[in-house]
């Protein structure tokens, strides 16, 4: 046992330690800032974490809470009551302050970021197919044809660099140039998350009916991708899907089921 | 005693609260969300009855805990309602066209976003619309009430409210995309804040139906700021240093950074009247896409020196290159086309493009050389104009020389044969001589033909898209479309009449 | 009739629900068929049609699935009771069927309401339904009937079957009643897959629809309409689930018998009947989550705009929350086992390791719980440089999900596994290589389950899917039986230093059954959401369209707000009838007295 400082005080050190850490190293020092929601479920977690340990047996709990109890009631602890009782109503304020302070950002949104795409596939108002059961007409190539496979996906990086590259960027890691004026951001196809988790009849939808084309519970128009039905042919969208995954190394998904 | 009714009172606290928050009531006592929610009240309730009250009671006021923290921690996400409220055949009337209001104000139409209907919320983003529909006749004198509330909705950025930006989305357009209906309803709903509701129906002043059709994609460079765009061009992108333009003082001999050289480049001055902005966009995202003659920078070899310069006249048998040397003085040479040296080339593809003019093949299968002027080319044929006379040749018959250094330093060339993962054979001299792929140091290098080329660049960097933001981008752009050759004066006195306009709009 | 004992209550309430659902079931067929043509939809007055058919159907099922998961595991444990002749078994199985009988007659009364809210708020659709499954309703009826009685004779047959053979007949009734049980369940699972699925499996999984694709009109037959896409499916996900939520339910009974208690006996008893429940509870929760994969896998395989909605789309935050609730129901089963370490003299040198397995636990369920989708302000998505974030974001990714589940998984186990030796000290010599090989084929597992979640990052989705996660899953299920054998063999004569001391336990361990049973419940609540709103705005998912005004898909923070409602509404409920139970067992306990006292007398 640590005679210096009580079992109350190490655990809250721990807690604000685990703060710190995803707060300013992780968001600074490491990598970029964890979005507030992402911070608040992990603290919760560690609370979680540390009530946990010190509850489960009853002298450690009474140990834990001999601080707390202590500052409520002994006589010597009059000045940490002052303090507290000072302090916590400045938190309250300082709290209420900022929910009352004009903010200008606007509030956070959650996107569907996958949203569900319709039952059947449509090329303008021409029926493809059922979205489930339509595959990339060239994927076959791949093994019939090397030759033109390779074609295919030549093509596609033409139509990608033509049409796509100035918001997806050059490394398709959806850094374009004009990505950073765009909310929400263009699609990083490096990630392993994009690719491989659908069907190639997704993409086709996605690239055919654009921002515009997303479903109510995606919010339509909340995105700035063109329609690109209207500019691009049929041949040309399977094209860029096979040069997407060609560029990429990832594979779409053939059938399964998708992820979070 | 005290403590039996502390006790009941938390537990009456607890219940209602909870009641409260999954029925969705209002907050109170000040009701505003964001200070004092029923959450807060449950939360704080519950935790006094789990500490005051003993066994069963405390069990409840736990198990009641549990129960909210997952309806609680559901809620949380932000999310937006797929219920449609379809206005078909609603009854004109107030009841009817305020609910379904009401219901767009807060679901379709996203108002709430922004706005709050609550006097002592925190100030936000938006005017609240608490007693709009009295304040709406008192914002613009001579506006009526509802003629207020119709401007706001068609045109919002026609009268803003002062401390407000300009920051809403006429409704009617995507992606909000109200009905004229719907919008209706949202204006009597909002007439109903403290005012009267009067449901006359009333021409919209925007054809919403025919507008939508209308929306144009715009280039961005109208939404850039001619002044901030002036300075890119002077001081961010330093476009200045190569591009003239009347009116600014280029900087002299100074060189860029990344060691870009300062070289000449078309005057700027009248570029919009002489140009689309396509054009100009193009030019800049892309310079090589079209060079303007005269312009150009390009790489010749002849007698083994190569020479490096602008190109300043072309016609189909000489060039002139205008050369700078070391010490800074620019010297013109005038070469013939024919002068120019072969080089190998390595695959027989956009040869054009590459800025081929001659070409020499050996051909795989007869053994002859054909050379002469590169007249087409497509997927699978170059075609070769030898005095006058058109020849196809096919890309699979053309002998590939190959070229491997070995790690003695020794060169050997020759006639490719065959090559595979371990060796490579060439044919050198008539005689077959196979190379282990172990010894080689560089190569092969594959030569499929000789040409001559005159490949023209654009001295300019193509990396502004990468080094400028795209607000930038289109200040820049929104600056050289004013360049239209006019003088400072008549651009200032077109900008007071802009302004005049303006308070007369006002 | 004012001492009426608990044991008649708790009879006339069972003989007035079969009254009311027999009516029900009487009726409904004509009340359905009488102007079921000229209205589509009545509305329900204030909460409207979807909330009440919402609440009747979510309380009926929980109720259901209560007293069909219970005789399941009373059958085992009055089996093991029988073997073992120890008579705390039987008594407890015993306890558990009383429990069985007073929600028996409330789940009738609330399927009862349920056909009420049915018939009169959405009349077209039942009278489509009983077109299709008019035959299953007429066997549904004999199976309730054989259900009944099974379920009479075997309560009440308790006490008078107790001879060698009459107690085989016994088993035998148990026996039954869980076919009758499970049988139901089948049924009426038929019905609701087919709302879902109407369409049956056809050669290399491809659904083929049991409808007309221009008029709708249905062409299948009637055993096609029940063995429908995702009926086998839902039928083992539910036979499952009953299992864990009845276990569950009946700690929380005990952990609330165990906080009344007045005496050190009835502590004792209650706490080894939680410990009992919890135990089974976790039995059933182990393979929930691979009969839930197999279910969404078939839900996708029907339809991918479902799968997609279900994961991606629409539903996808509801599956955070879940992910929150089942990493609540780790710590929590974690938190009691650790707890009842300390009620083994001995178990204290276990502690040490507490923090590490919490430091583990914690961790992996951060990850489990961590979105794909983040909830962000524009100005975060900014700072972050996309929507995804370069570290956590692969969190979001279902093999680092999958790779912290089965970690989570054999964590539990480990705790398991402490639990069983404390206080015990093996005996055989290879003791310590033994412990050694034990520790080193748990260490070599978590690295194989982290490897192999590190290369699903790279590999093909279908190689992962097909491959990787049923490996991962292997590989922690041979581990703990591999695990289990070895111990069981070193522990086989093993000194015991001490007993459990049951009935020592801390009362916030009580606490945490309750928060495992109200978890448990909750998430029921949540999926059954999930399930029914995936048909979107269908009756029957493509063939039939819901035109109510209720059609579209409510949001998660207004479903959240019903499910509180309902859990509210069956904790009541249940609340009440053990309460019920609490004044029997007064009553008895003071008999029990005054016989004892009377029997001193005598001598």
């Amino acid at each position: 046992m640590n005679k210096r400082l009580s079992l109350f005080t190490r655990c809250l050190i721990l807690f604000l330690l685990v703060w710190l850490f995803l707060r300013f190293f992780i968001g600074g020092v490491w990598s970029v800032p964890l979005p507030a929601s992402v911070i608040a479920m992990y603290v919760v977690l560690i609370l979680l974490a540390i009530l946990v340990h010190v509850s489960v047996e009853d002298d450690r709990f009474r140990e834990f809470l001999r601080p707390i109890k202590e500052t409520l009631i002994d006589d010597d602890k009059k000045i940490r009551r002052i303090a507290l009782g000072t302090l916590i109503p400045l938190v309250l304020l300082g709290f209420t302050f900022s929910k009352v302070s004009t903010k200008a950002d606007p509030p956070a949104a959650l996107r569907t970021a996958h949203p569900a795409p319709p039952a059947e596939l449509k090329y303008g108002d021409k029926v493809i197919g059922l979205t489930q059961e339509v595959e990339n007409p060239f994927r076959h190539l791949e093994k019939d044809d090397k030759e033109a496979f390779k074609a295919h996906a030549e093509n596609g990086r033409r139509v990608y660099y033509q049409n796509c590259f100035y918001c997806h960027g050059d490394d398709l890691d959806g850094e374009g140039h004009f990505a950073h004026g765009l909310n929400p951001l263009p699609a990083n196809f490096q990630d392993p998350g994009i690719i491989p988790n659908f069907q190639e009849s997704f993409f086709f939808w996605r690239i055919s009916k654009g921002g515009p084309g997303l479903p109510p519970a995606a919010t339509p128009w909340d995105s700035a991708m063109p329609v690109w039905e209207d500019h691009l042919t049929e041949e040309e969208i399977w094209d860029v899907i096979i040069f997407l995954s060609e560029y990429t190394g990832y594979k779409p998904r053939t059938f399964g089921e998708a992820d979070h | 005693m005290s403590n039996t009714i502390t006790k009941i009172a938390s537990l009456v606290v607890m219940i209602v609260s909870f009641i409260a928050y999954v029925a969705k009531a209002p907050a109170f006592p000040i009701a505003s969300e964001n200070l004092l929610p029923w959450s807060t009240w449950f939360f704080i309730s519950t935790i006094a009855n789990i500490i005051l009250w003993q066994r069963v009671m405390k069990l409840l006021a736990f198990a009641l805990l549990v129960i909210w923290f997952y309806a609680f921690a559901a809620s949380i996400v932000p999310e937006t309602s797929t219920a449609r409220v379809i206005l078909d055949d609603i009854p004109r009337t107030e009841e009817a066209f305020v609910e379904a209001g009401e219901a767009i104000f807060n679901g379709k139409g996203k108002c709430n976003t922004c706005h709050t209907l609550d006097p002592s919320a925190p100030k936000g983003r938006c005017p609240d619309l608490s007693d709009i529909g009295v304040l709406a006749g008192t914002r613009q004198p001579g506006v009526s009430t509802k003629d207020y509330l119709i401007e706001s909705t068609y045109e919002p950025h026609k009268f803003l409210v002062p401390g407000y930006g300009n920051i809403m989305p006429p409704v009617w357009k995507p992606p909000i995309s109200l009905t004229e209906l719907e919008i209706e309803t949202v204006i009597a709903f909002l007439q109903f804040q403290g005012g009267e509701v009067d449901l006359t129906k009333f021409e919209p002043p925007v054809d919403i139906g025919s507008a939508i059709t209308e929306v144009e994609v715009l280039p961005p460079l109208l939404l850039g700021d001619v002044e901030r765009g002036k300075r890119v061009f002077v001081d961010g992108a330093k476009c200045i240093a190569c591009h003239a333009v009347a009116g600014i003082e280029q900087p002299a001999g100074q060189t860029l950074d990344d060691g870009v050289e300062v070289v000449a480049a078309p005057d700027l001055t009248d570029i919009a009247s002489l140009n689309s902005m396509r054009y100009i966009e193009e030019s800049i995202v892309k310079p090589n896409a079209l060079i303007v003659s005269g312009y150009g920078s390009v790489t010749v070899k002849t007698n083994g020196a190569s020479i490096q310069g602008t190109l300043t006249f072309q016609d189909e048998e000489k060039i002139t290159v205008r050369v700078k040397d070391a010490g800074g003085i620019e010297t013109e040479q005038t070469l013939l086309l024919s002068e120019l040296d072969p080089e190998p080339i390595e695959e027989l593809t956009n040869l054009k493009d590459q800025g081929y003019f001659w070409i020499e093949v050996n051909t795989a299968d007869t053994g002859t050389k054909v050379r002469g002027d590169l007249a087409d080319e497509d997927a699978e044929n170059v075609i070769i104009s030898v005095d006058g006379e058109t020849q196809t040749i096919s890309k699979s018959n053309v002998q590939v020389q190959a070229t491997i250094i070995d790690f003695d330093g020794n060169e050997i060339v020759g006639e490719l044969v065959s090559e595979n993962e371990d060796e490579v054979t060439l044919m050198v001299d008539g005689e077959e001589q196979v190379i282990d792929t172990f010894d080689i140091d560089e190569g092969p290098i594959y030569g499929r033909a000789l040409g001559k080329r005159l490949s023209v660049t654009s001295p300019m960097p193509d990396n502004f898209p990468l080094l400028l933001s795209v607000a930038d981008m289109s200040d820049l752009l929104a600056y050289l479309a004013s360049l239209t050759g006019a003088t400072e004066e008549t651009v200032a006195e077109a900008g007071a009449s802009a302004a005049e306009a303006e308070d007369a709009a006002e | 009739m004012r001492c009426i004992s608990a044991d008649s209550k708790n009879r006339l309430y069972f003989y007035l629900g079969l009254l009311v659902i027999y009516a029900v079931l009487a009726i409904a067929p004509a009340f359905a068929q009488q102007d079921a043509t000229d209205v589509d939809y009545r509305p329900f007055p204030k909460i409207g049609s979807r909330s009440a058919a919402w609440i009747a159907a979510q309380l009926h099922l929980l109720f259901g699935s209560f007293i069909l998961g219970v005789p399941m595991f009373a059958v085992v444990i009055e089996f093991v009771g029988m073997r073992t002749k120890d008579k705390r078994y039987d008594k407890m199985a015993q306890e558990f069927i009383k429990l069985c009988m007073g929600a028996f007659s409330t789940t009738a009364l609330l399927g009862g309401v349920l056909v009420f809210v049915l018939i009169w708020c959405y009349p077209q659709v039942m009278n489509r339904l009983t077109g299709i499954f008019g035959p299953t309703m007429i066997f549904y009826v004999i199976l309730f009937f054989g259900e009944t009685f099974t379920l009479y004779l075997y309560s009440y047959g308790w006490d008078r079957m107790q001879g060698a053979v009459s107690k085989m007949w016994h088993l035998f009734l148990g026996v039954l009643l869980n076919v009758f049980g499970t049988a139901i369940m089948f049924v009426s699972n038929a019905w609701l897959t087919y709302q879902t699925s109407p369409a049956i499996m056809g050669p290399d999984h491809k659904p083929i629809a049991l409808h007309d694709e221009e008029t709708g009109e249905f062409i299948g037959t009637l055993w096609q309409a029940v063995n429908n896409y995702t009926w086998m499916p839902v039928n083992i996900h539910r036979l499952i689930g009953n299992i864990a939520f009845g276990g569950a339910i009946v700690g929380a009974y005990s952990a609330f018998r165990f906080l009344v208690a007045k005496t050190k006996e009835d502590r004792a008893h209650y706490d080894w009947m939680g410990y009992t429940g919890n135990f089974i509870a976790l039995c059933g929760l182990i393979p929930l989550p691979f009969a839930g994969y197999w279910l969404g896998r078939e839900i996708y395989m029907f339809n991918n705009t479902m799968g997609i909605n279900m994961m991606g789309s629409l539903f996808s935050w509801l599956f955070i929350i879940q992910a929150v609730m089942i990493g609540v129901l780790f710590i929590g089963a974690n938190y009691y086992l650790w707890s009842g370490m300390t009620r083994i003299k001995g178990g204290e040198i276990y502690a040490r390791y507490r923090p590490y397995m919490i430091a583990i636990i914690v961790l992996c369920v951060a990850i489990w719980m961590t979105p794909r989708t983040l909830i962000m302000s524009p100005k975060e998505m900014a700072a972050m440089g996309g929507t995804n974030h370069p570290l956590v974001g692969f969190f979001g990714l279902m093999t680092a999900k999958n790779t912290a589940v089965n970690i989570i998984i054999l964590a539990t186990f480990l705790s398991f596994l402490f639990y069983r030796r404390s206080g015990k000290a093996p005996t055989v010599g290879w003791r310590k290589i033994g412990n050694i090989s034990i520790a080193a084929v748990l260490g070599l597992a978590v690295a194989a389950i982290i490897a192999i979640g590190l290369a699903g990052f790279k590999v093909e989705s279908d190689f992962r899917v097909n491959v990787l996660t049923p490996v991962q899953v292997l590989i922690a299920l041979a581990v703990m039986i591999a695990v289990t054998v070895t111990d069981l063999v070193m522990y086989r004569k093993a000194m015991r230093s001490n007993d459990i001391n049951w009935g020592q336990m801390t009362d916030r361990s009580q606490y945490v059954l309750i928060l495992l049973a109200i978890t448990f419940t909750s998430l029921m609540g949540l999926m059954g959401y999930a399930r029914s709103g995936l048909r979107e705005n269908w009756h029957i998912f493509g063939v039939m369209p819901d035109t109510s005004p209720d059609a579209f898909t409510p949001l998660l923070g207004d479903a959240v707000n019903v499910i509180a409602v309902i859990m509210v509404i069956f904790f009541a409920l249940v609340g009440f009838i053990f309460w019920i139970g609490l004044w029997g067992d007064k009553k008895k306990a003071e008999r029990a007295t005054v016989t004892a006292e009377v029997g001193v007398g005598d001598d």
